[in-house]
């Protein structure tokens, strides 16, 4: 199996799905946001620290696939010390990179590693494991 | 490979196909649904070809060549469940579709406070939500049959849950998730102790092992025809004539009538009572087709390579030292669940894939069951009769290349 290019085993989902950032429970939060999977029951639940419109810290717990964690992980990487209304806009430009739509992206930081994510196109059933905590983000910021 | 077991692969057009890594296809969820062989595809094709048009009231040939097949259907089917009257035989879309019925025809009747009807904690949701939903409605009480650590029933539980105030005991036969089969000749003689109706969800089992619904006991039996070689949208609920004549239908309209004014109506006799709307002809005779393939293969056979394929993969899987099986019942069929060390069943499922191999991952259907093991979900493997040795070695190769990518 090429684990590069096609393949959804890249070893950045790899590593993060073994060494997720910021894996730990933090039930004292100012926001908690709950993301569930009825397909296959994947549970994270998002644990925020807003000061006013920025995210000051970011953790998430949880249960899920290697896609689901990594996808997770790396977006709470990207969450903390950014403003509410530029995570809006990261967030809309990862799901569309997912959905194939929107600019190419350059390969800088975060978008070299964000685009492993890519590779679910080629696994239809395997997308909604990579935009299962984005969504629910960007559900929040909505009803914010 | 056995010159049999050959001949059988040749008979499923389907698993000669290549699969899109290039390498050959391995089948392992017949328990979701089976693979179809040459005969039945063809009879559905025939009957479209040669037989359609809509039964009953036609008094041209073709109207009364479908509905002298679909009369057929119905009484192979009578005989392969061993009852007693053709008319006990009632076509539904598949053992989901059964299970409703029941429970709105006769559940609706049966439930209210102060009684209770049983199910057991390994049920596929197909018997377990209409229940549940049906005491919701009724204020009826569900009792669930707890399980033992191997995946058994608890018969000591079960027969202090089934008492006077039983109305109806839904069991499964074989589970789906764990693979164990369920004494169900000593269940449903208790219930019908105490006075309670019974209802035997066969959609795992009628595959893997003879049926005969008049030794069993059950008052109903049903099944889904996808998962006995025949196609999707066929399926059978069995009743006892005398039970069936007394509840009222299901669904309204056409040929479930007698008469029609536009003060009142009349209802048909069985099994057209049940059968509102026209039916899936082509798949009942379809279905026909499937039961007498299984039927020239003979149950010595099968299951004589249900037990030897499922004893092979528990001894070579095993060999993984992180695989635990989920679900050990001494008297098990060939469905195999397991988990794999930390690795989620999704993304085994999607690396095997890769390597060709289909195997079913996740809750199964049977969430409160996921709920009670502590797990969101299983990987499953699960056999019929085309299946082989050689492809019990691949999933082993191929849980070699996901441990590989996971270490």
């Amino acid at each position: 199996m090429d684990t590069s290019k096609k393949g959804l085993y890249h070893p950045v989902i790899m590593g993060h799905n073994k060494h997720p950032f910021h894996f730990e429970k933090k039930e004292e939060a100012s926001v908690i946001i709950e993301a569930y999977n009825q397909l296959c029951g994947d549970q994270f639940k998002l644990y925020l620290d807003l000061d006013g419109d920025k995210i000051l810290q970011a953790h998430f717990h949880g249960y899920g696939c290697a896609v689901s964690k990594a996808s997770t992980s790396l977006l709470v990487q990207q969450l903390e010390k950014r403003r509410i209304e530029d995570v809006k806009i990261l967030i809309d430009k990862y799901l569309n990179m997912l959905k194939g739509e929107g600019e190419e992206l350059v390969e800088q930081s975060p978008w070299d590693e964000l685009s492993v994510f890519k590779a679910a196109q080629n696994y239809p059933a395997r997308m909604k494991c990579a935009t299962l905590c984005w969504e629910e983000i960007q559900r929040f910021i909505d009803t914010k | 490979m056995s010159p049999e077991l050959k001949e059988i692969r040749k008979d499923f057009p389907i698993l000669g196909q290549a699969h899109p890594s290039g390498k050959p296809l391995v089948y392992l969820d017949s328990a979701a649904s089976s693979q179809k062989p040459r005969v039945v595809i063809e009879a559905l094709s025939d009957y479209y070809l040669h037989s359609h048009s809509n039964i009953h009231r036609g008094v041209y040939h073709l109207s009364q060549k479908a509905t002298a097949l679909h009369d057929a259907a119905r009484e192979s089917v009578q005989h392969f469940l061993g009852a007693a009257h053709p008319e006990e035989i009632i076509f539904v879309r598949g053992a989901t579709e059964g299970i409703n019925l029941i429970a709105h025809s006769l559940g609706t009747r049966l439930a209210k406070s102060g009684s209770n009807i049983v199910v057991s904690l390994m049920e596929h949701h197909a018997n377990f939500v209409p229940w549940q939903m049906l005491c919701r409605e009724t204020g009826c009480e569900l009792r669930v049959i707890p399980l033992s650590v191997d995946g058994e029933l608890d018969l000591v539980q079960a027969e202090q849950l089934i008492d006077a105030n039983t109305v109806i005991l839904a069991l499964v036969h074989i589970s789906n998730s764990l693979g164990t089969l369920n004494p169900i000749e000593k269940l449903i003689t208790q219930a019908q102790v105490k006075g309670a109706y019974t209802l035997i969800d066969g959609a795992q089992s009628v595959s893997h092992l003879p049926i005969d619904v008049q030794k069993m006991g059950c008052d109903f039996f049903v099944f889904s025809g996808h998962k006995l070689f025949a196609p999707t949208g066929i399926g059978v609920l069995y009743g006892k004539k005398e039970i069936l004549e007394e509840i009222p239908p299901y669904q309204l309209g056409g040929d479930m009538i007698r008469s029609v004014s536009v003060e009142r109506t009349l209802f048909n006799t069985l099994p057209y009572k049940f059968e509102a709307g026209t039916p899936d002809i082509g798949g009942a005779v379809a279905l026909e087709k499937g039961i007498e393939y299984l039927e020239q293969i003979g149950w010595d056979w099968i299951q004589e390579h249900d037990r030897q394929l499922l004893s092979y993969a528990t001894e070579r899987l095993q060999s993984f030292p992180e695989l635990s099986v989920i679900g050990q019942a001494k008297n098990k069929s060939s469905i195999f669940s397991f988990l794999f060390g930390e690795v989620h069943p999704h993304d085994m499922g999607t690396l095997l894939d890769e390597e060709g191999i289909a195997i079913r991952t996740g809750h199964h259907c049977t969430m409160p069951l996921m709920e009670y093991l502590e797990v969101p979900g299983t990987a499953r493997a699960s056999f019929s009769i085309y299946n082989t040795f050689e492809e019990i070695d691949r999933l082993v190769e191929g849980l070699t290349v996901v441990k590989n990518i996971f270490t």
